[in-house]
């Protein structure tokens, strides 16, 4: 069964993080993910961890909801922790067992890694919560507009991203009431090898693209029926403005980016 | 001249036999509240489509507010006076929020932001459902979720609302939520309404009914008229609302269609009994 995928959904709330402008934040985002990657050491980790924190005490959404989005990647996580133990080369063993070595070198950047990949996730769901996929789109296609003189039709793109993020919830809701529907009639998605899983998947996948194109169908019409023509002439509910707040929060991420940057340099106890 | 004219209207599927809409004529006034009725495949939904250029005739015409729906430059002009509300809710909801999916309309027709915004409020609060106005959709009962499309069309203020059975969906609850949402429309703001449905409890709440069998109109007139002959009706394929069967098993020649009438005429005939 499918459960709530939280991940690319608005969390409703006022905070100040709600409020800023969808393009600072796309552009926030970006800054952060890139600092991330440059946060090499036990300081500049600690640093980034307490500015997620204080982020998602901001942004007024249960801290909870972020921990969702990290349960799918747990595997993942544990198997680049894995992989890294074993690969990278060191020079301080520490344990050694048959012709595996584990050093201080590999088990210290195992563990980077994997805070890593936590605060990657953290920080990008800062963004799909805070901001509606409204806005996000419009932001996007604001941010791309430069795209045009290469003749991309950025509107329309920006249409079928808002229009994708609004049917997650719908599609799911849809599969559900399918398996459903074949564990009524018989059908065993439990049990069974992954080739033997995968196989029971394509009934609920056939009836679910058929109905996928009906909505299609009725969408368009509905759509039309609301005078939908393109993007040219279009205005907005809420249109985009940048404040003193915006310029500000950026200054923020840039800052802590160079906080990164430096803490990288400063050595605890002979570990970075 | 009426306000919908269709005359000689008359409309062909492509590679289909006969005509889905075999040449009606129909006037349709300002203001009017008008129940659709006809068995699956009588051509309900694509004369509906019809109204609004949606489709345009195979044969005949269609003027609203005297605008032929064929003429393509008053397109636009053509959707945003004749709104439409189709059968599944979640096929016509564009945005993740309720507040801005009520805007796209307006959005679409380049109204300024300002006059968006007041528009969007005053259309959730007509439907009741300014609350929700930050929720996401997916989470609105049956009900919520039509009455969310309402207000989507009535922000780009129509003069006439199409329903495609859009209470066909819901739970009894919904749908009355739904009846009483457009009746409010109808008698406030006066917007025409043409209510395609198969609940013939709802149907009878209408000031005039239509019914079409094989793409013509069978029958057109007050609730009471079209709902005259029982074996008639029954001999289209359709229901009649429960009061009247009661009172028809009861062995009442008499046409009573709503709950109030049924009660009052069945304390009559007990009272009748009574005294002999
Ligand atoms: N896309 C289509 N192609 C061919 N025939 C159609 C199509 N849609 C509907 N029809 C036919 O047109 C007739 C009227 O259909 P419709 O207007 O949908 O009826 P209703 O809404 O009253 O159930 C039916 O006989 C139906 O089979
Ligand atoms: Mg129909």
């Amino acid at each position: 069964m499918i459960h709530d995928i939280s991940f690319g959904q608005y969390y409703p709330a006022s905070s100040v993080l709600h409020k800023l402008d969808a393009r600072f934040k796309i552009i926030m985002t970006l800054v952060l993910v890139v600092g991330v990657f440059f946060c090499n050491s036990v300081c500049s980790i600690a640093l980034a961890a307490l500015f997620c924190i204080t982020m998602m005490l901001l942004s007024k959404i249960p801290i909870p909801t972020f921990l969702k989005n990290l349960k799918p990647l747990i595997p993942i996580i544990i198997l680049t922790f894995i992989l890294n133990i074993i690969y990278v080369p060191g020079e301080h063993v520490i344990w050694s067992v048959w012709k595996f070595q584990l050093t201080t070198e590999a088990l210290q950047t195992a563990v980077f890694i994997a805070f890593r990949i936590v605060l990657l996730v953290i920080i990008t769901s800062f963004l799909t919560y805070t901001t509606t996929p409204t806005a996000l789109t419009s932001a996007i296609e604001d941010l791309l507009k430069w795209l045009k003189l290469f003749k991309v039709d950025v509107h329309s793109i920006a249409m079928m991203m808002s229009i994708a993020l609004r049917f997650i919830p719908t599609l799911i809701d849809e599969i559900n009431k399918i398996i459903n529907a074949q564990k009524a009639r018989g059908a065993d998605f439990d049990s069974g090898n992954v080739i033997h899983k995968l196989k029971a998947l394509v009934p609920v996948l056939i009836p679910l693209f058929i109905s996928s194109f009906r909505r299609a169908y009725e969408l368009a019409n509905a759509m039309e029926c609301r005078c939908y023509n393109g993007g040219e002439g279009r205005t907005k509910l809420k249109t985009m403005q940048s404040g003193l707040k915006d310029y500000i929060a950026l200054g923020v991420c840039l800052a802590v980016v160079s906080g990164f940057i430096l803490l990288n340099m400063i050595k605890i106890a002979g570990v970075y | 001249m009426s306000f919908i004219e269709c005359r000689n209207l008359a409309y062909q599927y492509q590679g289909a036999k006969r005509f889905a809409i075999d040449h009606i004529d129909l006037d349709i006034e300002q203001g009017e509240f008008i129940a659709v009725i006809g068995h699956n495949g009588s051509g309900k939904s694509t004369l509906a489509k019809l109204l609004n250029g949606l489709f345009l005739p195979t044969q005949g015409s269609v003027c609203v507010d005297s605008i032929p729906t064929a003429d393509e430059d008053r397109r636009l002009d053509l959707l945003q006076k004749v709104g439409m509300i189709f059968q599944n809710p979640d096929n016509q909801i564009v945005a993740s929020i309720v507040e801005e999916d009520v805007a796209f309309g307006p959005e679409n027709l380049g109204v300024p932001p300002e006059e968006i915004r007041k528009r969007v409020d005053e259309a959730l609060q007509t439907v009741g459902m300014y609350d929700y106005r930050l929720k996401a959709p997916h989470n609105l009962s049956g009900g919520q979720k039509q009455r969310v499309a309402i207000a989507g069309i009535i922000a780009m203020q129509p003069q006439c609302i199409v329903m495609d059975e859009s209470t066909a969906m819901l739970d009894p609850i919904g749908r009355r939520e739904v009846m009483q949402s457009v009746k409010m429309l109808n008698r406030t703001l006066g917007i025409t309404i043409i209510y395609i449905t198969h609940f013939m409890n709802e149907a009878v709440k209408a000031d005039r009914v239509i019914l079409l069998d094989h793409g013509i109109v069978a029958a057109d007139g007050t609730p009471k008229e079209v709902f005259a002959d029982y074996q008639r009706i029954i001999d289209f394929g359709l229901d009649v609302p429960q009061s009247y069967e009661l009172m028809h098993r009861l062995g009442c020649d008499e046409t009573v269609l709503t709950e109030d009438e049924c009660v009052t005429k069945l304390e009559e005939l007990l009272k009748e009994n009574g005294n002999t």
